[in-house]
């Protein structure tokens, strides 16, 4: 079976599509074909040692023994899986998972359909698949690229003006038909329109989105409305009367277990909106990576849009790690997978920082881009110090003063004494530096500022003068001094 | 006596800063050593302390509101001491004596003087050495006693003086040797 070749980013994650996230990786996964498979020219029964990531949209696996290089990394797209099942361990092999993969006549895989001939097995065996199996399972039943597509399809139709007639189960007796299809062509999930219309009596398209926007944020506002036969849950209320059974010992258990019970269900709730508000959280993200997009496409085109305001701007873009590694997912392989996601995301903004960041800004700025996933300082810096591990194009570095930065390969001492040199011309004396005067002409944080004067100094290139007005740096004429002395 | 002319770099505030850095500071040491004995030489100052409140203008630069810390002067006289251009006058090295000439070169230049005065052989009071009509314009008038007695050992350790000790200190006296 050939399997699409990945394309992995420079510390070797694989590059996510729009609208796809990971959901688990599994270490140690072995890969093994019906025949042989593989990504194209890299075929083989089998592939060793690497490790698994299922994402919402594929299969992949990821050849750990040529890391940070793509090697025979290959993904499988879930909508050509027919079904998995997870194989327990018994006494003649190990445990493992087997897909069941539609494939084409010239055996590369394909959604099941005219195309699909047969159906081969993939098997991947690792010390533990079950939850492997059990997450993929669940992702195939939840079909994310169909929905990822379907967007964008609505997306194209809305471009060109030809709305298609959504699928969906026929609404309520009573709504305005010609008013549902305009609301869902503006954009609006199909149930909330539904709501929005039988709430007010299909009045109009301003009286439906007026109900909308406000109800926008409730729970369960996208579910398909219950049909009228059933009956609301929790209606019932049990009406307060003296009986027997709430007398006495046992009637205050009885009543301290309703109150538990009642507890139980408040806090299921407000769990519930947690996880609505965590689901817009992931649409916001969404939005910037689309904002983003839209502004990478417009490039050096014209300065109007341009005062749409460069904070704006740098506000969206540090928005946006569509799917962060988090502990869940992840597993063992939690640090090693957070320290090549944050040295992937950080390339940029070591460029626009000249290099060098100190490490509670790294904190925050990646913990901004997460959105609602936020790492723990301890995580942050275990992931910083696997850098050399992963083959970073950067390091962590501990100033003499204990002060923590993420340092780009790139960035040289002696390019910024360079630099520092440039500030004070000689000959004689030349002009004071404040590390506040560096910040500003190296566009550099203050503590970098200083401990690039330290460093500086060091080197040789400048001399220190602790005056009333405070520390100041000068060019270091003590060299050419002692030479005109001598 | 001429007006002392101060080197450049007495005008650049990182001088009178003692310098981390060891390769500057070394440097920096180096230009302190020379102004200092240049500048003692001149306005024949044989001592000098590490007391900050001393206003001597070695040591602060009125016009740039600059002085060096006693940290600053230990350091220097320190290193003065250590090339055999200064001596400790106190244990706890607060108040130094300034050799501009090593106690080598002064021995040197009193021999000298002894011998152009045809002095081999006899005897003179030490405090004639400094206070006589004879070194009157000579680099040996006004030396304190405490340098003369350095140079005067140095002589002595060399055999080409002796040292008698008089009834009173003013009384010590002194024999050269051929």
């Amino acid at each position: 079976m050939i399997l699409e070749a990945l394309s992995l980013s420079a510390s070797g994650r694989p590059l996510l599509v729009v609208g796809e996230v990971e959901l688990l990786l599994v270490d140690r996964v072995d890969m093994q074909f019906e025949g042989s498979g593989g990504p194209p020219g890299q075929l083989k029964p089998k592939h060793e040692d690497g490790y698994a990531v299922l994402t919402t949209h594929r299969l992949m696996w990821i050849d750990s023994a040529r890391a940070p290089a793509a090697g025979a990394s290959c993904g499988l797209s879930l909508s050509c899986v027919q079904h998995v099942q997870s194989k327990a361990s018994h006494i003649f092999g190990t445990p493992k998972l087997r897909a069941q993969v539609h494939v084409s006549r010239d055996n590369t895989p394909v959604p099941g359909g005219r195309d699909a001939v047969r159906t081969v097995q993939l098997k991947m065996t690792a010390r533990d698949p079950g939850p492997l199996a059990q997450a993929m399972a669940q992702a195939l039943s939840q079909r994310a690229w169909e929905r990822a597509t379907a967007q964008t399809a609505r997306q194209q139709a809305a471009a060109v003006q030809a709305p298609a007639q959504q699928a969906a189960p026929g609404p309520p007796p009573g709504t305005d038909t010609a008013l549902l299809r305009q609301l869902t062509d503006m954009g609006f999930p199909y149930w909330r329109v539904v709501r929005g219309l039988s709430a007010t009596n299909s009045a109009g398209a301003d009286e439906a989105v007026g109900w909308i926007l406000q109800h926008q944020m409730d729970a369960g506002v996208d579910e398909p409305l219950p049909s009228p036969a059933q009956p609301a849950a929790g209606a019932q209320r049990q009406v307060a009367s003296f009986s027997t059974a709430s007398a006495g010992i046992a009637g205050i258990l009885r009543r301290e277990e309703r109150m538990a019970a009642a507890t139980d269900e408040t806090m299921e709730k407000a769990f519930k909106d947690l996880r609505g508000l965590m689901e817009r959280a992931q649409e916001m993200v969404e939005l910037a990576e689309r904002f983003r997009g839209k502004r990478g496409g417009q490039g050096d085109r014209g300065a109007p849009e341009e005062a749409m305001g460069e904070d704006m701007e740098n506000e969206l873009i540090s928005l946006g790690i569509a799917s962060p590694v988090t502990k869940d997912m992840a597993g063992a392989l939690y640090h090693q997978q957070l320290s090549r996601q944050l040295a992937d995301f950080l390339v940029k903004p070591l460029q626009t920082h000249s290099g060098i960041m100190a490490l509670p800004d790294v904190y925050c700025l990646f913990n901004r881009a997460r959105g609602t996933e936020l790492v723990s300082p301890d995580d942050l810096l275990a992931a910083v110090a696997l850098f050399p591990k992963i083959g970073a194009p950067m390091a962590l570095r501990t100033f003499a003063s204990g002060l923590l930065v993420v340092q780009s390969s790139l960035h040289s001492d002696a390019e910024v004494c360079r630099q520092l040199q440039a500030l004070v011309p000689g000959p004689g004396l030349g002009p004071s530096l404040t590390a506040s005067d560096v910040a500003r002409a190296l566009q550099v944080p203050l503590p970098i500022a200083s401990e690039h004067l330290t460093m500086a100094e060091g080197a040789a290139v400048l001399c220190r003068d602790d005056g009333p007005e405070g520390l100041r740096f000068f060019r270091n004429f003590f060299p050419e001094a002692a030479c005109s002395a001598a | 006596m001429g007006d002392f002319s101060w080197p450049f770099f007495y005008t650049y505030p990182p001088y009178f800063t003692l310098q981390p850095v060891k390769e500057t500071r070394q440097k920096q040491s180096a230009l302190w050593i020379e102004l200092i004995l240049k500048y003692c030489r001149h306005h024949k100052v044989y001592q000098l302390t590490t007391d900050p409140s001393d206003d001597s203008p070695l040591f602060s630069n009125q016009s740039i509101n600059r002085r060096l810390t006693q940290e600053g002067r230990s350091t220097f006289l320190t290193e003065l001491v250590a090339r055999g251009n200064g001596l400790w006058l106190d244990n706890n090295q607060r108040t130094c004596l300034v050799l501009w000439h090593t106690a080598e070169q002064w021995a040197d230049i009193v021999y000298e003087w002894a011998r152009s005065l045809g002095l081999e052989g006899s005897v003179t009071t030490v405090d004639e050495l400094s206070t006589g009509d004879e070194v009157q314009g000579t680099e040996l008038a006004g030396m304190p006693r405490a340098v003369l007695m350095e140079a005067l050992k140095v002589l002595e350790r060399r055999g080409k003086a002796r040292i008698f000790k008089g009834a009173a200190a003013d009384d010590d006296g002194v024999k050269f040797f051929k």
